[in-house]
C-alpha cells in the first residue's frame, strides 16, 4: 500500500533517481502535518474552553482533538518511516477534514463563530499536506512504472534553504491560526517568559 | 560536515542562537531576570531568561553540529520536540507560562519555523549516520 521507501543519500557515489525537489516536499509536508495537528488542538481547547454548551460541542472538542493528535503521529510517521504517502485512507481523511474545515469557515456556529482564522489557518494546511500526498504519490508512480528521470544529488544546503522557507511558509500560516484560537488570548509573550500573570495578557 | 544536513543546520542553528542570545545581553542590561517587560532584539522580545534559554539551545546544537551526524539528529529532534510538546500542552493550560506558541509575531513565526525544521529534519534524513560522515 505504501509508496516506495525514498529515503534521500548524500554523497553516495551512486545516488539514487530522486529528484532534488522530492525530499524537500517530503519534509515539507511532515512539516505541514505539525502545523495543521497544532491548529486542530488548538481547536479542540478553544471548544472546550467554551464551557460546557452541549455534548455536539463537546463531541467536536474531542474530535478535533483526537484529529491534531493523528496528524502529529501521521507527521512523525510519514517523516521517519516514510509511511502514509500512497494510502487512500490518508487521503480520505485529509479530504474529509478539509470539507469540515471548509464548513466550519462557510456556516459559523454560534460556538464556532470566533474560530473563523483557526479554521482557515487548518483547511489551508491540510489543503497543503494533500496537494503533497499527491505530488509525492504520482512521483512514486513515475519510478514504479520506470520512466526516466533525471539523477541528482541532494545537496544538503540547498535542500535546508528550501525547508526552511517551507517551514516559515507553513508558521506563518499556524501562527495566525493559533493566535486566534482562545489560547492566543491568554499566551505568554516571549519577553515575559517566567513570568506568572493568572487571567493572561490577551493579546493577538 | 557539509554531507549531513542534520550536522549542517545544527552547527547553523546553534551558532545563530548562540549569538542571539549573547546579543540579547547587550540590550536587557537593567532588565529583571525574568521580566514582564522585556526589550527587543530586533525582532526578538526578550529578557534575561529567554537569553539563557537562547544560549543552552544554540551552546547544544553547535556541539552536537561539530560533533557528528548521529548526535545532530538526536539534538535537532529533542530541540525541535520539546519546544512543540511544550507549545502544544500550552494550548490547553491556557494561564500558564507553558502556553507560548498562539501569539501572532514575527518572532514567534521564526521560533515554529526553526522548531519543526530542526524535528522534521531530525525525523527524516541521515537515516544511515555512517554514510553521512565525512
Amino acid at each position: 500500500m505504501g509508496a516506495p521507501r525514498t529515503t534521500a543519500t548524500f554523497h553516495h557515489p551512486a545516488p539514487p533517481p530522486v529528484s532534488q525537489a522530492h525530499p524537500t516536499v517530503r519534509l515539507v509536508t511532515g512539516i505541514a502535518g505539525f502545523g495543521a495537528g497544532s491548529v486542530n488542538l488548538a481547536i479542540s481547547s478553544s471548544l472546550f474552553a467554551a464551557g460546557a454548551p452541549g455534548p455536539e460541542i463537546t463531541a467536536a472538542a474531542a474530535v478535533a482533538g483526537l484529529w491534531g493528535a493523528a496528524l502529529l503521529a501521521g507527521a512523525v510517521m510519514f517523516l521517519a518511516k516514510d509511511r502514509l504517502v500512497g494510502s487512500r485512507w490518508a487521503r480520505a481523511a485529509l479530504a474529509a477534514a478539509a470539507a469540515v474545515h471548509l464548513a466550519a469557515v462557510a456556516f459559523p456556529t454560534a460556538a464556532t463563530s470566533g474560530l473563523g482564522l483557526t479554521q482557515l489557518s487548518a483547511l489551508l494546511l491540510t489543503l497543503m499536506i494533500l496537494a503533497a500526498l499527491g505530488w509525492l504519490g504520482r512521483q512514486g508512480a513515475r519510478q514504479e512504472g520506470g520512466l526516466p528521470e533525471q539523477p541528482a544529488v541532494v545537496r544538503p544546503a540547498r535542500l535546508l534553504l528550501a525547508a526552511f522557507a517551507g517551514a516559515v511558509l507553513v508558521a506563518g500560516i499556524t501562527t495566525p491560526g493559533l493566535a486566534a484560537s482562545t489560547a492566543g488570548q491568554y499566551a505568554v509573550p516571549h519577553g515575559e517568559h517566567g513570568s506568572l500573570v493568572p487571567g493572561g495578557h490577551h493579546q493577538h | 560536515m557539509r554531507n549531513s544536513p542534520n550536522r549542517l543546520i545544527a552547527t547553523v542553528f546553534g551558532a545563530v542562537y548562540l549569538l542571539v542570545g549573547l546579543l540579547g545581553f547587550a540590550v536587557t542590561s537593567g532588565i529583571g531576570f525574568a521580566a514582564t517587560e522585556g526589550a527587543n532584539l530586533i525582532i526578538f522580545e526578550v529578557n534575561p531568561l529567554h537569553n539563557v534559554i537562547h544560549l543552552a539551545i544554540g551552546a547544544a546544537l553547535l556541539l552536537a553540529g561539530l560533533r557528528g551526524t548521529a548526535g545532530a539528529r538526536t539534538v535537532n529532534a529533542t530541540v525541535g520536540a520539546v519546544y512543540l510538546l511544550v507549545g502544544i500542552v500550552g494550548l490547553f493550560l491556557l494561564n500558564s507560562p507553558l502556553n507560548i506558541i498562539a501569539l501572532n509575531g514575527a518572532d514567534n513565526v521564526l521560533h515554529l519555523a526553526s522548531a519543526v525544521l530542526l524535528l522534521g529534519v531530525g525525523l527524516s534524513l541521515d537515516k544511515a549516520p555512517a554514510a553521512a560522515r565525512a
